[in-house]
């Protein structure tokens, strides 16, 4: 898993879903517009997108950290089954394992 | 131009290296004359539908020490794309002003997709090496270039190199004699 990185093409990205470009090395003057229809964002546009992009990517880092370390699904479908027989303690230890992946990244906050 | 006749060559002292002194080439058809390497960590990322774009230092010169060698060309490239959709790498070569796509096809009959990460729904990282033996028929002290191209099929983003992960992409040139 790597740490997303707001970049000059993720700018873009987001700025003009869809857009045909090529960016060479990690400059503003390294764009080569190629789209047709959609014209190119400003450097100050490309600029601002950037520092957006990193303020989001923090906050929801969270997110990518809880979903490498939540127990697995299989193990929440065995889970199931054995609460559908009457027995609880494969469920219990599931929702703890859930909790406290929760616990260590918490929300926005890591 | 004289020729000797013998069955074997020995060092002096019975074992040791036999030195061709700088300025000199032995040559013997298919024997490498020369390496040349580049290892880059520049990044190019590109979202162009079904094309083939040059990668930014990702060229590499050789002056050939001999009239009609062939080049071996591998390159070797790690990156990244955001989403699913394919990704590839091609070759193309310049000499005398001129340039000519050695690898890679354009177009929606073409093979952007080829090299890695089709049929991905998600981001992926994707490692591709490719090979071509050039024949570019040029006499000896000749600049040759080649460069790295970057294909992007359909979908996301596609980078040669990341940023702030360092690593390095590779274009090796071997000069065959022949």
């Amino acid at each position: 898993m790597i740490n997303k990185i707001a970049n000059i093409s993720s700018a873009i990205q987001s700025l003009r879903p869809g857009a045909q470009y090529v960016v060479r090395g990690e400059e503003y003057s390294g764009i080569e517009w190629m789209d047709q229809v959609l014209t190119q964002p400003t450097e100050s546009e490309v600029t601002a997108e950037i520092d957006r992009l990193k303020n989001y990517y923090e906050t929801i880092k969270y997110q990518d950290l809880r979903r490498f370390e939540y127990p697995s699904v299989t193990e929440l479908a065995d889970a199931l089954y054995w609460q559908s027989q009457g027995d609880e303690t494969k469920m219990t230890e599931y929702l703890a394992a859930v909790q406290a992946v929760k616990i260590k990244y918490p929300k926005g906050n890591v | 131009m004289s020729t000797l006749r013998v069955n074997e060559i020995t060092h002096q002292g019975g074992t040791g290296s036999i030195v061709i002194p700088t300025g000199n080439t032995l040559r013997q058809d298919g024997l490498v004359v020369q390496t040349v390497q580049k290892i880059f960590n520049d990044v190019t990322s590109t979202a162009a539908a079904q094309t083939y774009v040059t990668a930014t230092n990702a060229d590499l010169s050789i002056i050939t020490k001999l009239a009609n060698s062939r080049i071996y060309v591998l390159i070797s490239g790690q990156g990244y794309i955001d989403a699913g959709g394919g990704c590839n790498l091609g070759i193309q070569r310049t000499l005398g002003g001129v340039t000519t796509r050695l690898l890679g096809v354009d177009g929606a009959a073409g093979d952007t997709w080829m090299g890695a990460a089709n049929a991905n729904d998600t981001a992926t990282s994707w490692n591709i090496n490719r090979t071509f033996f050039d024949t570019p028929a040029v006499a000896a002290g000749t600049t040759i270039e080649y460069r790295i191209l970057l294909g992007r099929w359909s979908a996301g983003t596609v980078y040669l190199n990341y940023a702030a992960y360092t690593g390095g992409s590779s274009i090796t040139l071997l000069e065959i004699a022949q």
